[in-house]
């Protein structure tokens, strides 16, 4: 039932649902929620209120099935990685690598600029375990982390000056350093959006987390296609070129040309 | 500095159908032919016409394959590679089955067409890289990677460019 809805939902082309109940009122948490646009539209929940309007099953498999998030403990951890490292963390180090136009696979200087980054422990120490023998838990994480890198810039080789979308055109060397902000803002919202749902966090957090993704929007962002371009070079950083990019490509296309797309209606 | 070897190979069934031409100018010399016959028409040639054509046909023919076989010469005959400098890449271009030594600059080029069609069942592989650059006196030209002699300089070159050509609009096919 849930399927045939959703799939009645995308077929009648139900763009931009509004809450019932009345949309979010603070012009700061208005814009937050609109940073998350794309993914939710993705999804087919409320573009204007905090709740997503999903139903239980629907919400338990996304947060469940796609972020490994069943408790508040696992929500709070998402919601924590996202604000600080993202994939933007990976995507950063990957893209100066690439610009750096490494010989090879660019593996041993991904691994170096993991190891540099401090994340994973003292840069020192950590060399140290990577060269000693025998299993650690900062090796296992350092190495697990060089594989989802060296994935991201596979990735990133791949759709490097090849996105291009109707409004903003083929996108530039520049939009591909300028970062995936974007990507993990877009997520962020809409899993803290679906948390709240589950109540996995509370009110107070929530605000907090639009707060913060309402700051990093004016401070890094201009417009929302500017923002559409972060987001799709994220993804694509992410995932690669997949029928499913060329999806999402159309919804962010639809939000910055749609003349009832929030995004036209209050532009950033 | 970044070379790539890119030489032309040439097959034994080129030199096999390089003699088809020839061959068939042998037959018309000697082996008079009456007449020329199409089907259930028959031409009525004047004596000899019929083995003037054929020798015709053999000389094409000839062209054809030895012409391919020259232009590959003049292909790999300037160092056969393509090298990429900070300002612009040279390869050989053929003018008139001679190599000409021809280096475009980055900021010439203005579309990239990538192809890039992986092998299946019923079709080989495909990797072409076409550059366009209208102010150059070639306009186009295409990279293909089965004249390469690694699958990684293929995208060594197709890095390269996205690095450097800077005013090219990219498509990948």
């Amino acid at each position: 039932m849930g399927f045939l809805h959703k799939l009645f939902q995308i077929v009648s082309g139900k763009k931009y649902r509004n809450c019932p109940d009345g949309a979010a009122v603070d012009p700061a948490a208005q814009r937050a929620l609109q940073a998350g646009l794309i993914n939710s539209e993705q999804i087919l929940a409320y573009c204007d209120s905090y709740t997503t309007g999903l139903s239980h099953d629907t919400l338990a498999e996304g947060l469940g099935s796609y972020w490994g998030v069943s408790s508040p403990r696992e929500a709070a951890e998402t919601l924590e990685w996202l604000s600080r490292y993202g994939h933007r963390f990976f995507y950063d180090i990957v893209f100066q690598v690439y610009s750096d136009g490494a010989s090879g696979e660019g593996r041993q200087e991904v691994l170096e600029a993991l190891v540099a980054s401090g994340r994973y422990g003292a840069p020192e120490i950590v060399r140290q375990q990577i060269a000693a023998q025998g299993p650690c838990e900062e090796k296992t994480l350092v190495f697990s982390a060089l594989e989802q890198a060296m994935e991201m810039l596979g990735n990133l080789r791949s759709v490097f000056r090849l996105l291009e979308d109707e409004v903003n055109g083929s996108y530039s060397p520049k939009d591909y350093s300028a970062g995936i902000l974007a990507w993990d803002l877009g997520r962020l919202v809409t899993v803290a959006r679906m948390s709240l749902d589950c109540k996995y966090i509370e009110q107070d957090e929530f605000s907090r987390i639009l707060a913060r993704v309402d700051e990093e929007l004016r401070s890094n962002f201009s417009s929302w296609p500017q923002f559409a371009k972060s987001y799709i070079i994220g993804r694509a950083s992410w995932g690669g070129q997949n029928m499913t990019l060329g999806g999402i490509i159309g919804i962010a296309e639809d939000l910055m040309a749609d003349a009832k797309s929030p995004w036209v209606l209050s532009p950033l | 500095m970044q070379t790539i070897n890119y030489k032309m190979e040439y097959s034994i069934l080129e030199y096999v159908f390089g003699l088809i031409g020839p061959a068939i100018i042998i037959a018309a010399i000697f082996y008079p032919i009456a007449d020329l016959k199409v089907g259930t028409l028959r031409l009525h040639l004047p004596t000899g016409v019929a083995n003037g054509i054929l020798m015709l046909i053999g000389a094409y023919v000839t062209y054809l394959t030895v012409g391919t076989l020259f232009k590959k010469r003049a292909a790999n005959s300037q160092g056969a590679s393509i090298v990429l400098d900070e300002k612009g890449l040279s390869f050989t271009t053929v003018k008139k089955f001679a190599g000409v030594l021809t280096t475009v600059s980055y900021d010439a080029i203005d579309k990239i067409t990538i192809t890039d069609i992986p092998e299946t069942s019923t079709s080989s592989a495909e990797k072409t890289i076409e550059i366009s650059a209208p102010s150059t006196a070639f306009k186009k030209f295409e990279f293909d990677a089965i004249h390469m002699a690694k699958d990684s300089d293929f995208d060594a070159l197709v890095g390269a460019l996205k690095h450097r050509a800077m005013n090219a609009a990219f498509k990948q096919i």
